[in-house]
């Protein structure tokens, strides 16, 4: 019982160590407000946006100014109004597709390694294939089959996402399944599930949340590009993606249409990335800082 | 005429947990042809003290200070980093512990051994390898001209090692540091390599400074021995006086834990109980103390300076009787 | 040597397979019939079940899924991919008329990527800590979060508006090949330049580099000759990575300058449910990247000797 006591003492140290580790990257403490802060307008949208997003509130391309500080799109909505509602839709395209994208990934994976033989080479050719397409060609394929919508769009992109997390599980599956502990938990008769989630998955969340941090803002990325090419959000949506390709066509009359929502993807998926990085030099010390 | 003169060395590196301590105030002196071993286990400051004189720590994180440092008669701190890589490799040449690390994979042995006499003697490219064919010959690799196109993974440890030594006498150096070039090899071939060592000294008249943990190999070769323990020298002199008139227990235990084949059955081999000091957080008194069997009350007292206790023998322990 | 390409060679056919069928799969059992999408989106008239029925039957949709896909497959190993249902001309004829642009695209954005990727990763490396270091390493880190059709977009707005230097699209012309090989050439040595400097990093503190320094080589022998061919090993494996997402980033950088390359190509088909074509046309983009690939792994071994006489 006396290592009882010892263990909560060994378990908070790594934490707060992790934490300091992680406040000690002054990027990292960056990236993590500026996402807190778009989370908080994700959430606020209604209040913060001075005009509706879909109302025509003024003339038509109207640049910046005190009343539209972004200006106004080319048929006279607020830009600002429909970046600000524009965070709803392109940061949970990010969260879901990654969300998606992350636990088909990780049970592919866990499958893999821990059970080996056929599963592991077909689950480990089927991720192999996958990886032999870049991933916006993946999600173009999938898109294609399903058909261009917002829903769609988020499945491709996790579909897109997916190898990632499989090659990772199973390989760290792999290294932690021989250990002696694993094989003590299996001797004295634990179910595989069991195993599974108690003593194997726990090892691996530390590079999973990693991965799945850096992966959102890939995953924002893909999802605005889709949108861009019109096959993801549809109008009158305010994507952020769909935004720039409507402001296209007048990018020389009225250049605030497009680039706006640009910088919000821009600031949206450096945040997801300093926040990833600074969440791997944490949780993981021997991984560098790439 | 002493070859190299080093009057007190400080070594620290910053760390993340803050500043630690790998080498604090040691002299070494070592004279024309001669064999100086420098012994102690690892983390006692003995590869940190060869890579400085050489000038190979990090600058980032390494800081070297020394009194005095002093190699053939020129100051080696006056020096310019240009003028101490002219030196590197010519006048001083280094083997390092891991010879299947410490190659290049990607380059032939050939264009590793060349190089060295393009960049130091001059030589043109067709010189430089066939002067690296009697290299190789030197060190006793059949077939020399033949291997100066395999790649390091093709050869074996031994091999490789022999390679190294190849590369450290190419210029017929004054100083041969070595540091542990046995440890990572089997048994058999550490003596080989020991072997040649001694052959390529006798032959070219050069000093060696040996780094090593393992006695068995500083009494085949040693002339001086200097054992370190975190970070100083607690004990150097005569290797016949350290041996057969030890000063300091930590030598003694050191002697009494590796077998020795120079000597008769000298009772059972005991490892030395706890594990060397953190440098990070050094104690006032003698470090050696928290392990020591004779440990006494003014042990802790504070650091044994090192005293003379025999014709060329000094060690820093409070039992030792300073002779005159 | 021999046998490795052969083993490398061998390796690539059952990833082909898979691809086929990922392909093949998708394209074929998700809803909708393609004979009936080919009817009502090319010729108009009436959609009798006889001519639906003649079509399904000219198109092989009566047969099995398996004799389906072998006369896919046996028909793409012969270059045959299929009609496109909105050109009526054969796929590969498509393809290959657009894959130019394409390719001169993607290559063009790898050259300006390692040109620009390459010394800035390695300045960083030399530099560590330093201000140049520093801006590299976050100029690298916004171009890595940008989105490619934003940057094409601003680079059209400055250098095509504003300065008039080059046309903002079309293709053809060497001058309308500069703005988007920038755009896809800038994200990508991004990319390049973080990796070369921590391999450079990394093979900065191996073994053998302290070796080089302790034979007193000059510098720059010791950076270019003994740091860079290592530290090159891991680059290769990520510039072939990289051909991929170029060859991916097309797709996004041709809508941005109305180039007109397979993946405009791409992309309208899908808009246009042209399944043979997005079928035929994306198999092809694989193929190439795997292909390009291959290439890399050779490439390895020619950087690396253990590869070269391994085992």
């Amino acid at each position: 019982m006396a290592t009882e006591t010892l263990d909560v003492g060994a378990a908070e140290r790594p934490v707060r160590l992790a934490l300091g580790r992680y406040f000690s990257h002054p990027g990292a403490v960056i990236g993590l407000i500026i996402l807190v802060c778009w989370i908080l307008v994700t959430i606020l949208a209604p209040i913060l946006a001075p005009y509706n997003p879909a109302d025509l509130v003024a003339r038509a391309r109207q640049p910046p100014s005190a009343d539209h500080w972004l200006g106004t799109d080319m048929l006279g909505r607020d830009v600002l109004s429909r970046v600000i509602y524009g965070s709803r839709i392109s940061i949970s395209i990010g969260f879901i597709a990654v969300l998606l994208g992350g636990i088909s990934g990780v049970i592919l994976g866990l499958l893999a390694g821990y059970f080996g033989g056929w599963t592991d080479t077909v689950i480990s050719r089927f991720v192999d294939a996958l990886l032999a397409f870049p991933s916006i060609l993946l999600a173009l394929v999938v898109i294609a089959a399903l058909g261009a919508s917002i829903q769609n769009m988020m499945i491709a992109v996790g579909i897109a996402t997916l190898p990632d997390y499989a090659r990772l599980v199973r390989g760290t599956v792999l290294a932690i399944k021989s250990q002696p502990y694993v094989e003590a938990a299996r001797l004295v008769g634990n179910s595989h599930l069991r195993i599974l989630a108690r003593h194997i998955l726990i090892n691996v969340n530390a590079p999973i949340v990693v991965l799945a941090t850096l992966q959102i803002g890939s995953a924002i990325l893909i999802g605005a590009g889709l949108s861009f090419l019109g096959l993801g959000a549809q109008p009158p949506t305010p994507e952020w993606g769909l935004m720039s390709a409507e402001g296209r066509q007048m990018l020389q009359r009225a250049w605030w249409i497009s680039t706006f929502p640009g910088v919000a993807i821009l600031s949206v998926v450096i945040a997801c990335n300093l926040v990833g990085d600074g969440l791997r030099s944490a949780l993981d010390p021997k991984m560098r800082m790439g | 005429m002493q070859l190299l003169e080093l009057e007190g060395l400080h070594v620290a590196f910053s760390t993340d947990r803050g500043e630690a301590k790998a080498v604090n105030g040691i002299d070494l002196s070592l004279k024309e042809s001669e064999t100086l071993a420098v012994v102690g286990e690892s983390g006692s400051g003995k590869s940190v003290t060869a890579l400085a004189i050489l000038g190979l720590l990090p600058k980032r994180t390494a800081m070297v200070r020394a009194d005095a440092l002093r190699f053939d008669g020129r100051d080696l701190m006056a020096l310019s980093e240009e003028q101490l890589r002219a030196m590197r490799g010519k006048d001083i040449g280094m083997v390092f512990q891991d010879p299947m690390t410490s190659l290049n994979p990607v380059l032939t042995i050939g264009r590793q051994l060349s190089e060295i006499g393009e960049v130091h003697l001059g030589m043109t490219r067709a010189t430089a390898q066939d002067h690296a064919a009697d290299l190789l010959d030197q060190v006793g690799i059949p077939q020399a001209k033949a291997r100066l196109r395999d790649y390091p993974h093709q050869f074996s440890g031994g091999m490789r090692q022999r390679v190294g030594i190849a590369m450290a006498i190419a210029c017929k150096p004054k100083l041969l540091i070595a540091d542990e070039p046995t440890t990572a090899l089997d048994v058999t071939v550490q003596a080989q390599v020991l072997e040649l060592l001694a052959e390529l000294q006798a032959e070219m008249r050069m000093a060696i400074m040996l780094v090593t943990h393992d006695l068995g190999v500083v009494a085949r070769i040693a002339d001086r021995v200097l054992v370190m323990y975190a970070g100083s020298v607690v004990e150097t002199g005569s290797a016949e006086a350290v041996f057969s008139r030890t000063g300091m227990p930590y030598t003694r235990a050191l002697l009494r834990s590796v077998p020795r084949l120079d000597q008769a059955d000298e009772g059972p081999l005991r490892p030395i109980r706890g594990s060397p000091p953190d440098v990070m957080r050094l104690a006032k008194g003698c470090s050696f103390a928290p392990r020591c069997d004779l440990v006494e009350a003014r042990c802790h007292l504070g650091q044994p300076p090192l005293a003379r206790c025999g014709p060329d023998h000094q060690a820093a322990c409070v039992l030792v009787e300073p002779t005159a | 040597m021999r046998r490795y390409v052969l083993g490398r060679l061998l390796q690539l056919i059952p990833v082909l397979f898979l691809v086929s069928l990922i392909v093949f799969a998708v394209m074929r059992l998700l809803p909708g019939d393609p004979a009936l999408l080919m009817l009502s989106g090319a010729e108009g008239g009436a959609i009798t079940p006889e001519r639906l029925n003649e079509l399904r039957e000219q198109m092989g949709l009566n047969e099995p899924l398996a004799a389906q896909y072998l006369n896919f497959v046996l028909g793409a190993l012969q270059g045959d991919l299929g009609s496109s249902i909105r050109f009526q001309v054969p796929v590969i004829d498509l393809i290959l008329d657009r894959f130019g642009s394409t390719f001169e695209l993607a290559v063009a954005g790898l050259f300006l990527a390692i040109a620009i990727g390459m010394p800035l990763g390695m300045i960083a490396a030399a530099r560590q800590g330093g201000w140049i270091d520093s801006l590299c390493m976050t100029l690298s880190y916004i171009g890595s979060s940008m989105p490619v059709y934003w940057l094409g977009l601003l680079l059209v707005l400055v250098f095509s508006f504003t300065l008039h230097w080059f046309p903002s699209a079309g293709g053809g012309s060497f001058e309308a090949l500069i703005l988007p090989a920038f755009t896809l050439g800038l994200l990508s040595a991004g990319v390049l330049a973080r990796l070369i400097r921590s391999s450079m990093l990394e093979v900065a503190t191996e073994d053998y580099m302290r070796t080089a320094r302790a034979k007193g080589l000059f510098p720059r022998l010791i950076i270019f000759r003994h740091g860079l061919k290592n530290a090159m090993i891991p680059v290769l494996t990520m510039i072939g990575l990289q051909f991929g997402a170029l060859l991916a980033g097309t797709v996004v950088t041709e809508t941005v300058f109305s180039r007109p390359g397979l993946g405009r190509l791409i992309v309208d088909s899908i808009l246009s449910k042209d399944y043979p074509l997005v079928q035929g046309a994306i198999l092809f983009l694989a193929v190439v990247y795997l292909l390009v690939n291959l290439a890399v792994d050779l490439a390895y071994a020619l950087l690396d000797p253990r590869i070269r006489y391994g085992n």
